[in-house]
């Protein structure tokens, strides 16, 4: 055999060889990189192109994720325009599997289904049964919440989708523990506003337990900061306390304020 | 070694001449309206969407236009030379082959950069525009109204501050430019071998197409176990070893949904794409020296 005459051909194989080895193994460490980051949002698969249509999924193949799914939030507000609440959250779904780290998909979508759709639905003339209308509506709360749900999930250092969750607990479930805890979680994100870390007492307070209540204000006035900071709102802290303890009836010695 | 590198200037230097009067500047005109009226388009969205929307769309205008100038101006490198018969004069004077393709390439980068660069200019105006006429409106409206009602403009117009002049957009127009290097590379390597321009075009943008899916054929070669047979194994991993990862660049679609990507990430991408040019290259050349002229 003519070595010589090959060795183009054996130049090529060994190049592509030793780099193909490389490429895939660093390949796979971006990926996994971006796993960790939180950055893989969609498998391509027939649901997506079905959804999608053929336009789009050219144009999710040629690298363009992120004006396509512009385009399906686009349809989002016409389909929320014409009140077309299943098409309304069907698009929500598919623009946060395209761009799950994108706030405003989950925080705009929840808002859509849980009080745009719901109140319409609350409010539909067309429907006599009073019975039916209420359990469509707390069909479409339940949807904006499991998009809250999923949207927190996908996104742990976001305070705003956590902040949403506390609201639609707060004023669609009243369900006041629950908003604690997600008023807690959105409080707890690095970079939240400071107000939010009162309203977790605000919410045990409504669901009635004033114990618990009284612990969170206790909790925000013994932490080291300059109390007269108004961003810290400590004046309304102070007045939750006083009124606490005095429900409550506190003795002096154990008070905050005797 | 220096004279090497005066040769590859020089072709450089001719290929980038060469391209811009062919006019492909132009295309900013296109690029220029498009950013201007995605920016101004969607005046009834949250402050966030309109942001997004309109580095969306430019980004997006960036990458079209990148691809169109890195698709065509690549593929026509070399039959354009052959034809014209120009090769033959340059390839007759002491200009290695190698030198020759690699000059033809850096010509490329070069056009690719001055026009990310011009849209990249273009695109700054746009947005910076928009910062000022949404501060302009929030301090319309907060005009004679309550301290509340003030600090609520003060809180938008420090986010208007931030989404406008957001320095991870640097990370996201490099990603954009690492990507059409890769594709004009691509282009580059199948002309040394390719028959048309037309022939170029048509698979390397297939295989632009397929490098978006090479992460599904990599995890179904790796992970994929007896589902898949023997035959498709090969093929998928002979797909794995020859074709890109596009997908890497999407982090760039991350950086404009407001995530924060490392810079070391971006590093790493980048190096990619570095390591990845330098073996297209030496392939091309390789092919580019076997071939009869």
């Amino acid at each position: 055999m003519n070595w010589y005459r090959h060795r183009t051909a054996i130049w090529l194989a060994l190049i592509l060889a030793a780099w193909g080895t490389l490429k895939v193994c660093w390949e796979q460490g971006i990926e996994r990189r971006e796993a960790e980051l939180r950055f893989h949002g969609y498998t391509i698969n027939r649901d997506l192109r079905d959804q999608l249509g053929q336009g789009m999924m050219l144009g999710l193949l040629s690298g363009f994720r992120g004006v396509v799914a512009d385009f399906v939030w686009l349809m989002v507000t016409n389909s929320w325009q014409d009140k077309q609440w299943f098409r309304v959250k069907s698009m929500v779904d598919l623009s946060t599997t395209l761009q799950p780290r994108f706030i405003p998909f989950w925080d705009l979508g929840g808002w859509h289904l849980a009080w745009n759709a719901s109140v319409d639905r609350r409010n539909n003339r067309d429907e006599p049964n009073e019975l039916r209308r209420l359990k469509e509506e707390r069909y479409w709360i339940n949807e904006g919440k499991k998009i809250y749900e999923r949207g927190a999930e996908n996104n742990p250092d976001s305070f705003e989708i956590w902040r949403s969750l506390g609201l639609l607990n707060d004023q669609k479930l009243h369900d006041y523990r629950a908003a604690a805890e997600a008023y807690a979680h959105a409080a707890a994100v690095p970079g939240a506003p400071v107000f939010l870390e009162r309203f977790p007492g605000y919410m045990l307070e409504k669901a009635g337990d004033d114990a618990a209540a009284l612990e969170v204000y206790k909790r925000l006035w013994y932490l080291p900061r300059d109390h007269k900071v108004p961003q810290f709102g400590y004046d309304k802290v102070e007045e939750r306390i006083r009124a606490l303890e005095a429900k409550l009836k506190v003795p002096r010695e154990k008070r905050v304020f005797p | 070694m220096f004279e090497s590198l005066f040769r590859i200037r020089a072709i450089a230097r001719n290929t980038l001449t060469e391209a811009l009067r062919q006019k492909v500047l132009n295309i900013l005109l296109l690029f220029g309206v498009i950013a201007i009226v995605s920016g101004f388009l969607f005046a009834n969205f949250t402050l966030a969407e309109q942001f997004k929307f309109l580095k969306d769309f430019s980004i997006g205008a960036m990458s079209v236009f990148g691809l169109l100038i890195a698709l065509m101006g690549t593929a026509q490198l070399l039959p354009n030379e052959i034809e014209n018969r120009t090769i033959y004069t340059i390839l007759a004077k002491p200009v290695r082959r190698s030198e020759f393709l690699i000059g033809k390439y850096c010509g490329m980068l070069a056009l690719l950069a001055t026009t990310m660069l011009l849209m990249s200019i273009v695109f700054v105006g746009v947005i910076l525009t928009k910062e000022r006429l949404m501060i302009n409106a929030e301090l319309r409206d907060a005009q004679g109204t309550n301290a509340e009602m003030q600090a609520m403009a003060n809180e938008n117009i420090k986010q208007i501050h931030k989404e406008a002049r957001d320095p991870r957009l640097i990370q996201a127009i490099l990603l954009t430019y690492a990507k059409l290097a890769v594709v004009a590379g691509l282009a580059l390597l199948i002309s040394t071998f390719a028959t048309s321009a037309i022939f170029t075009v048509a698979t390397t943008f297939m295989v632009y197409i397929i490098g978006h899916l090479e992460s599904v054929a990599r995890a179904a070669w790796l992970t994929g176990g007896s589902e898949v047979n023997f035959a498709a194994k090969i093929f998928l991993g002979v797909l794995s070893f020859l074709v890109p990862d596009m997908n890497i660049y999407n982090v760039i679609d991350e950086i404009i949904a407001g995530s924060a990507v490392p810079w070391s990430h971006t590093l790493n991408v980048l190096s990619y794409t570095g390591i990845f040019l330098l073996i297209l290259m030496s392939v091309a050349i390789l092919i580019f020296n076997e071939r009869e002229l």
